[in-house]
């Protein structure tokens, strides 16, 4: 038998991620919302993952987007950033809570990742991930081509003369936590309608890759199982190699 | 130790490979059942949109959650009922397991999180085009139509 493989872009839309991580909407298709909302680690504060991907495409280096991405986060800690061009091609920027501020990443501070790839001539694409409170968010792949609008940051790698700057990662150093911290404060006391909904009540976005499938026929959807396992409680792996 | 062919990679009915025998409303976050089955047709689905694949050799896999971020491969992890997990890299994996199954179906299917978004070489002992997700990968049942759907970030296939 011959596979056929039909796009069905409309006939079977999947659920537009709300926006928030780790909710998941357990109402059936048409029928009444309920929202529920996972217990997370030390926030539970929404961020506009829209609004931090255009922040990236917007950046003119690395103190931009750190001001920029504090500025979208409604929550109270300081969201410091670590650039690292791992290769000529990729560069991943790394958002985390610098607990301890020692101004360096460690897992559990990470709430998300940026990585960018240059992916031809001309063109390249972002995806961020969500860690630690906002595991599960992933964005799609987002596509930049040379002659777009976006901030130096990533306009810089389509100039013929480029060469990764930060193969020596850029970290936000822990003394910058507070220049950041009154910046954001400035911010919101002078844009007070923006931050209205995180008074009321708090948003979160679903991860996307447990959308539910909008049903054609109204009939409702079955869960099944996630194809990860979380490490928490279970024992070392032993390697496989013959 | 267990060798990589003697692990208990078995046929089970589609939906119970898939945890779908039950009746829930969300997939199980822990669920690690692994195994092979064939379908006649599934969904794979994205925030997009779907597609429909047929005659699917569907192969139900599991990494970790923290598995090393590998660029072109992903580290599997297999729950084994006396002693501890088995870990295998998916490239070995595919190249051991794929000769012993089916070589009829017109696409293969590897249900398995793919954290990291790595992009999997062409197994060349696949009898078919080979699907993969980007991000985590959940099933569901159509409870009207019983229509399996494997939603994940971004499906890519693979092919020789």
């Amino acid at each position: 038998m011959i596979s056929r493989l039909k796009h069905l872009a409309t006939a079977l839309a999947v659920v537009v991620p709300l926006s928030a991580v780790t909710a998941c909407d357990t109402s059936p298709p048409g029928g009444e919302r309920v929202e529920r909302w996972a217990a997370t680690h030390n926030t539970n504060v929404a961020i506009d993952w829209d609004k931090v991907n255009e922040a990236y495409k917007a950046a003119n280096g690395p103190e931009d987007l750190e001001k920029r991405i504090n500025e979208i986060y409604e929550g109270d800690e300081v969201i410091s950033v670590a650039v690292q061009d791992t290769d000529d091609k990729t560069q991943v920027v790394t958002g985390f809570f610098d607990k301890n501020t020692n101004g360096t990443v460690e897992e559990p501070e990470k709430i998300f990742t940026i990585k960018r790839d240059i992916t031809g001539e001309g063109q390249a694409q972002y995806q961020t991930v969500g860690y630690g409170p906002y595991y599960g968010y992933h964005s799609p792949f987002l596509s930049i081509v040379s002659g777009m609008v976006v901030g130096s940051m990533l306009s810089n790698m389509f100039m013929p003369s480029y060469r990764p700057m930060y193969t020596q990662p850029y970290t936000t150093p822990g003394h910058r936590v507070g220049q950041l911290q009154q910046s954001r404060s400035a911010y919101r006391a002078a844009n007070p309608s923006k931050f209205q909904r995180s008074q009321s009540g708090r948003t979160y976005n679903r991860p996307s890759s447990t959308s539910r499938p909008t049903g054609r026929t109204g009939g409702g959807f079955r869960g099944g199982g996630r194809f990860g396992v979380s490490r928490a409680g279970r024992a070392k792996p032993v390697r496989l190699s013959a | 130790m267990i060798r990589i062919a003697e692990l208990p990679f078995r046929e089970r009915p589609l939906l119970e490979l898939l945890n779908l025998d039950a009746d829930r409303d969300e997939p199980e976050h822990d669920y690690a059942g692994y195994g092979w089955a064939r379908a006649e047709r599934l969904w794979l689905a994205t925030d997009e949109g779907a597609q429909e694949v047929e005659d699917a050799l569907v192969l139900a896999l599991h990494t970790a959650d923290d598995a090393e971020a590998l660029p072109d491969d992903i580290d599997l992890e297999f729950e084994l009922p006396n002693g501890p997990p088995a870990a295998v890299l998916a490239s070995l994996f595919l190249e051991r397991w794929l000769p012993k199954l089916p070589r009829d179906p017109s696409a293969v299917v590897l249900v398995l999180c793919n954290p990291h978004a790595a992009e999997l070489r062409w197994p060349a002992a696949s009898p078919a085009p080979v699907w993969y997700a980007h991000g985590d990968v959940t099933s569901w049942l159509d409870r009207a139509t019983h229509d399996v759907h494997l939603v994940g970030a971004r499906w890519q296939r693979l092919s020789g």
